[in-house]
């Protein structure tokens, strides 16, 4: 690797690593000012940083799959509550144990995610309006599923493996590997790429526009699984819902994919998407240790998403806006030069 | 599946098929409560709680005919209606506490508007942020004791003309605007071909700004008839309305897509069969879930019927 390249890199890797540190420093301060106390001060905040972490990490990475390529899945938390519902309840009338009911949710979820995928794929149905269609289907089923009980993980201690931090930090670990490798190595991955930039020319040049798409919504519906899990095990038990109220895992969780993509010009989608949930997760913990009602955390957090919105979708006009300024400033210079 | 495409790509189908289901679900209902449903005070009932489902869609259809979607308007409605209620506590005057609804309403449009036009982010992703801002402010502003505006005044507001009088009005001047003057042209025009219709020489962000103020008015209305219907005003007033509105406006006919296909009376036929569908079920005994699950699955297939399949995959960049 020639100097300049590395001289990238590195630069790269501390403007990805600085939204994270930036952030913590900030509460830090804030936190320390207001409170007298930092925002991690024992183990007990470092678990709840961990397990909150996996779960939107998993959540933003699912959301990352269709989200890029324009198809906005408002299923997602639907998918997720019958994933858990359904492998949870299932694997612990068998017996098993956590690791059991880890899989046998990623199983169900992987299955609610295909059959959103094929039906997007066979109806051509706007995504956002089918998966809007598909959450009211599958809240139902997951309401009217198991008594309308959800699932009850609260003081199950064959469950407490997925609580553990090692444990949930090999799994974030795992899927960190899996997604990196499918994302940005493998031919799925490439494929998914020239698909986000032009499907028409995608598809003339031979790739499988619909199986890559149904391959998208699988990985999603898995994702949700596991992220769903921890959460349930975590909070001690997952109700099911209707009226829609499953969106709210898409809508929730948008700053993060945004923050991601934003971020991921430093690295790549993956390791964007890691900074940007460890930049949230530093926020919400930040947020919560000033003892702020949760309403008004709601309002900080998405008020800094439209701010970065604003800027996201403005930042070819605002550099175009600095340039003229530059250019302004120059002739001022220029003409001062000549007139003395 | 020939003939299915056959089917809907007749010219009248699209007008005749909203009246066929409600037609469908009259007779169904009818037959299989024994005629309850037709009862006075039931048909009373859907009436009271179409009214706000369709003042709601008739000025939300505005905007999608013009190929945006804007999910908040649940949020908009229950902030409004909170500051409503709360300004009717603070004042005990009733045309302040509606005009302040009304006000509300269309500044929270105007600056959805803004948002999606002079900011340039999506309607969808714009109406997602701003949603959840909305519910929020909503939350903090209802507090743990819910808001509760007399009894009497929201009786006798609901006894007297108003609600009919003003839906009327504002279902006259929408359909006017939308049918009879170049304004409805344009927004269909827009809707149906974005870059057709910017080299036209029409100005789409002026056109776009004023469709959100007009369904501002219609959402206002809406909010005001929240507060003469409910009373009490919770942090989940108005939670399912983004997808009512929707769904009454495929069933009323009109294509959530925009574009010539459009029409804004859609949405009172599409609200009065929302609420019978939910009504005759729930009376013929079948539970509430699995009222939601039938709901889905006639959404999909009537926004399948309603819609054109593309070659490719039907997609839309949010950022």
């Amino acid at each position: 690797m020639n100097k300049s390249a590395l001289r990238l890199n590195m630069k790269n890797a501390i403007c990805s690593f600085c939204v994270p540190a930036g952030i913590y420093l900030i509460m830090e301060i804030i936190s320390r000012v207001v409170t007298g106390a930092g925002v991690i001060n024992n183990m007990a905040d470092m678990k709840n940083l961990a397990r909150t972490f996996a779960s939107l990490f998993c959540i933003a990475l699912a959301l990352s799959c269709n989200l890029p390529a324009g198809r906005m899945d408002f299923s997602l938390g639907s998918q997720m509550i019958l994933a858990v519902i359904f492998g949870g309840n299932i694997a612990l009338s068998l017996g098993m144990g956590g690791i059991g009911t880890l899989v046998l949710s990623i199983i169900f979820g992987l299955v609610a995610g295909f059959l959103v995928g094929v039906a997007f794929v066979k109806t051509r149905i706007i995504p956002m309006i089918l998966g809007m269609g598909m959450a009211l289907i599958y809240e139902c089923i997951s309401f009217s599923a198991f008594d309308s009980k959800g699932l009850q993980t609260f003081g199950n201690s064959k469950l407490s493996v997925l609580s553990n931090v090692t444990f949930i930090s090999i799994v974030v670990l795992l899927v960190t590997l899996v997604m990196g490798y499918l994302f940005l190595m493998s031919p799925f991955g490439y494929n998914r790429k020239a698909i986000q930039g032009n499907q028409r020319i995608a598809m003339n040049s031979g790739i499988n526009i619909f199986s890559n798409c149904v391959i998208c919504y699988t990985l999603a519906g898995g994702l949700v699984a596991i992220a769903g899990i921890f959460d349930t095990v975590f909070k001690g038990n997952l109700a099911p819902v209707l009226g829609m109220d499953s969106r709210a895992t898409v809508m929730g969780n948008m700053f993060a994919v945004m923050l991601g993509m934003t971020l991921a010009r430093f690295s790549n989608s993956v390791v964007g998407i890691l900074m940007a949930v460890l930049s949230i997760k530093i926020l919400t913990l930040g947020l919560s240790k000033l003892a702020l009602d949760n309403s008004i955390q709601t309002i900080i957090i998405y008020f800094l998403f439209l701010v970065l919105m604003i800027y996201r979708m403005n930042e070819s006009e605002i550099k175009a806006w600095k340039k003229k300024k530059l250019r302004i400033a120059e002739a001022k210079r220029i003409r001062a030069e000549m007139a003395e | 599946m020939k003939q299915l495409t056959k089917i809907k790509e007749n010219r009248y189908f699209l007008e005749v098929f909203p009246f066929a289901i409600l037609f469908l679900l009259l007779l169904v209902f009818g037959l299989g409560t024994g005629g309850r449903f037709f009862a006075k005070a039931n048909l009373t009932g859907i009436f009271n709680q179409a009214l706000i489902t369709a003042t709601a869609t008739i000025g939300i259809a505005f905007i999608y005919t013009t190929g945006n979607l804007d999910i908040s308007i649940g949020a908009v409605i229950a902030l409004a209606a909170t500051v409503g209620g709360k300004i009717y506590l603070a004042t005990e005057n009733v045309v302040i506490m509606i005009l302040v609804t009304l006000l509300i309403c269309l500044a929270l449009m105007a600056w959805n508007s803004t948002l999606s036009v002079s900011l340039h982010i999506k309607t969808t992703t714009a109406a997602i942020v701003m949603m959840q801002i909305y519910k929020a402010i909503q939350e903090s502003l209802v507090g743990a004791v819910d808001l509760a505006v007399p009894f009497a005044i929201c009786s006798a507001l609901e006894k007297s003309s108003f609600r009919i009088v003003t839906l009327l009005m504002y279902m006259i001047l929408a359909i006017v605007i939308y049918n009879f003057t170049p304004f409805g042209r344009a927004i269909r025009f827009i809707g149906g071909n974005e870059n057709c219709a910017t080299q036209s020489g029409l100005r789409k962000s002026t056109y776009i700004r004023l469709s959100f103020l007009i369904a501002g008015v219609g959402v206002g209305l809406s909010a005001v008839y929240t507060i003469i219907r409910v009373g009490t005003i919770t942090t989940s007033t108005a939670g399912s309305m983004g997808m009512d509105v929707m769904l009454a406006t495929v069933l009323g006919g009109m294509s959530i897509f925009g574009g010539d296909r459009s029409k804004c009376y859609a949405g009172v036929l599409g609200a009065i069969t929302v609420v019978v569908l939910n009504k005759g079920l729930l009376m013929m005994g079948v539970d509430n879930s699995l009222v939601q699950g039938i709901r889905g699955i006639l959404f999909l297939l009537l926004v399948y019927l309603n819609s054109e399949r593309p070659d490719v995959l039907p997609t839309r960049k949010q950022f």
